[in-house]
């Protein structure tokens, strides 16, 4: 088990964050961070959230992420 | 164009040649059931008995026909009802639109009458769901609904208008059919990879998930199997994808599956997966599952890709290009040996013939099965009686097998089969259990207003067989809530509901009715009495292998 930190580039629709949340929780995930931002593209966010599992488990929560149709972009960063 | 939200969404379906849409009526969809009262002549409206049912029905629509299923409910209750419906489609990849209405903007997030939050509600049961708030949004993204239910791995998409944005005006251009993204193309090394370890495999096997019928590649598994010289085995949504008459069909591995097919597996060096998701009433123990082979993993869904069994090789993407690269490529493989040995296994460990002495299960279907034409459609519902006509039934023809498989709906297989009923216009068989039909027999009011030709069997065995069977072998025989201790007489219930009734205590019944069956207007339903024992086996007990199989 280790710190994994999950990126997200997303449309921000008024649904994505549900849709995310609801994501780690039905694989499994208890969210330990989540920051979710602007970016200079106002149709954009940004999200940064870490989670404690198996780098594997990791890899394929960054495949269920990508999805979801508003993500535009995820990237797994082990800490 | 300036027309309505309303006339915009009669416009879209049209645009996407959706015909028949399936649905019921309510305050918040009123304005688009204005429409569709002045559309009658070109969209045909199915009104069900409740919205549970007319998602099953836009579901088993889609199943056997390959085109989007459309389903239109009201807002509160009309929405909560879709959600099984849609949660069944989504668990078996099922393309499908669902329309709700909901209530105007203004009293939105107000606890107003009916109102619920559609979209959240099915987060977990869609592919993806949108809330319309501004009319000019309307037109595209109901087109983007039909593109992502098509696309890649096909599943439910809905769509919650609030009344008010379906009588805003806006302008309106057709466009063409929304047509379905391109399928990612697979990877030609992994491609690569796999031909040479098909050209090395001894004992190969194919085994075939719902992707095959999806994709429609049940002739590149045929030509695939005949090349590489695999036997081909199928999990529950594999089913009909070669017909059962090819002498390389091994039928359904697994929990319920039939033990020969299982244990060939289990023997192979070589496993292709094609359109397959390890689902574990497929695979049992995954340490255990197919030790002994190697494994290709081909899906058009990269995230089942080391999601439960880590793959040899993966190819990800489309499957029909796949297999067809697959075949072009392997050499022509005789595996003599392999033959022998499945032959044999087959001798030891096959389905006994049918004994006509006996009204049993297998009897019945297989005589049904003789009965009914070639390519006829066949709905179950979910328990023993399922597992029966999947290990049973023998398919010839793709998209003619629908069954809850992955969400295991009970009551999911008279809606199921008035849909496909409606999109074949032929005979429909139905295999029921006493208690599943119970959760959705009121669909058979639908089916009789519209003279659908749905012939329900009803294996009557008195009790939740399947629960039943469960607490037997694993609860001490501690057999508790499965007496229906029927009192309900099916045949008296067909009257009543403007259907045909005949009940069948033996053969001999079971072979006239069902001849007649067959020349009845509308549907019929038969109540075949059998044994309160009947157990479905061999049964692969949750999380075992080949080698745990229970027999008696
Ligand atoms: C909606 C729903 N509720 C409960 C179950 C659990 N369940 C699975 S099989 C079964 C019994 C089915 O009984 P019946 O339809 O009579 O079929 P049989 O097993 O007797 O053939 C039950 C209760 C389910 N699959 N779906």
């Amino acid at each position: 088990m280790e710190t994994i930190k999950i990126v997200i580039m997303a449309n921000n629709t008024e649904d994505l964050l549900i849709r995310v949340t609801s994501l780690f929780h039905k694989r499994g995930f208890r969210i330990k961070t989540f920051v979710f931002d602007e970016t200079t593209s106002c149709d954009l966010v940004k999200m940064y959230i870490t989670v404690v599992c198996d780098y594997s488990k990791g890899e394929q929560m960054l495949r269920q992420l990508t999805k979801l149709y508003d993500i535009k972009e995820a990237d797994l960063i082990a800490c | 164009m300036l027309l309505t939200g309303s006339q915009i969404i009669i416009e879209v379906l049209k645009e996407q040649k959706v015909d028949v849409i399936f649905g019921y009526p309510g305050g918040h969809v009123l304005s688009i059931y204005d429409e569709l009262f002045k559309n009658q002549d070109r969209i045909k409206h199915i009104l069900t008995a409740d919205e549970q049912g007319a998602s099953h029905a836009a579901d088993g629509y889609s199943r056997v026909s390959g085109e989007v299923g459309v389903v239109i409910a009201t807002s509160g209750p009309g929405a909560t009802n879709l959600v099984t419906g849609l949660a069944t489609a989504f668990s078996d990849s099922i393309p499908m639109v669902a329309i709700t209405g909901n209530v105007p903007l203004r009293l939105s997030g107000t606890d107003s009458f009916q109102e619920i939050d559609a979209m959240s509600l099915t987060v977990a049961v869609t592919k993806h769901s949108f809330f319309v708030r501004n009319v000019e949004k309307l037109a595209d993204t109901m087109r983007d609904a039909f593109r992502i239910a098509k696309s890649g791995r096909p599943g439910p998409v809905l769509i919650d208008i609030p009344h008010d944005v379906q009588k805003e005006l806006c302008t309106f251009e057709t466009k063409e059919k929304q047509q379905k993204d391109e399928n990612e193309q697979p990877p030609i090394e992994e491609m690569n990879k796999a031909v040479e370890m098909i050209n090395q495999a001894k004992r190969p096997v194919i085994y075939c998930g719902g992707g095959v019928i999806n994709s429609n590649s049940a002739e590149e598994i045929k030509k695939l199997a005949e090349k590489c010289d695999a036997y081909v085995v199928f999990s529950m949504m594999g089913l009909s994808a070669m017909s059962a008459e090819h002498p390389k069909y091994l039928g359904m591995a697994g929990m319920y599956g039939r033990q020969d097919a299982s244990r060939v597996m289990a023997q192979a060096d070589l496993v292709i997966a094609t359109g397959v998701r390890f689902a574990e009433r497929g695979t049992g123990d995954k340490e255990k599952f197919v030790e002994k082979a190697k494994i290709i993993h081909l899906d058009i869904d990269i995230s089942e890709h080391g999601k439960i069994i880590n793959a040899d090789t993966e190819i990800t993407g489309d499957l029909k290009t796949a297999l067809k690269y697959l075949e072009e490529n392997v050499e022509q493989k005789h595996n003599t040996q392999w033959s022998e040995e499945v032959e044999k296994i087959k001798q030891t460990y096959g389905e006994k013939p049918a004994d006509k002495k006996f009204f049993r299960p297998k009897e019945i279907i297989e005589t049904i099965n003789k009965i009914v034409p070639k390519g006829t459609a066949v709905a179950t519902d979910v328990g023993q009686h399922q597992m029966w006509t999947a290990k049973y039934y023998s398919f010839s023809k793709p998209r003619t097998w629908l069954t809850s498989g992955g969400f295991g709906t009970m009551g999911f297989g008279m809606g199921a089969a008035i849909g496909a009923a409606v999109a074949t216009k032929q005979k429909t068989l139905l295999f029921t259990g006493d208690g599943s039909f119970c959760m959705n027999m009121n669909e058979v009011i639908t089916a009789s207003r519209n003279n659908l030709p749905v012939i329900v069997v009803i294996l009557n065995n008195g009790n939740l067989g399947m629960i039943k069977q469960l607490q037997t072998f694993f609860y001490g025989g501690n057999c508790f809530s499965i007496d229906l201790g029927n009192k309900t007489d099916f045949v008296k219930l067909a009257d009543a509901f403007g259907a045909t009734g005949y009940r069948a205590k033996n053969m001999e019944d079971l072979e006239i009715v069902m001849k007649k069956a067959l020349q009845d207007i509308g549907p019929v339903i038969i109540d075949c009495i059998i044994s309160p024992e009947e157990n479905t086996l061999p049964m692969m007990p949750p999380n075992g292998s080949v080698n745990n199989i229970i027999t008696k």
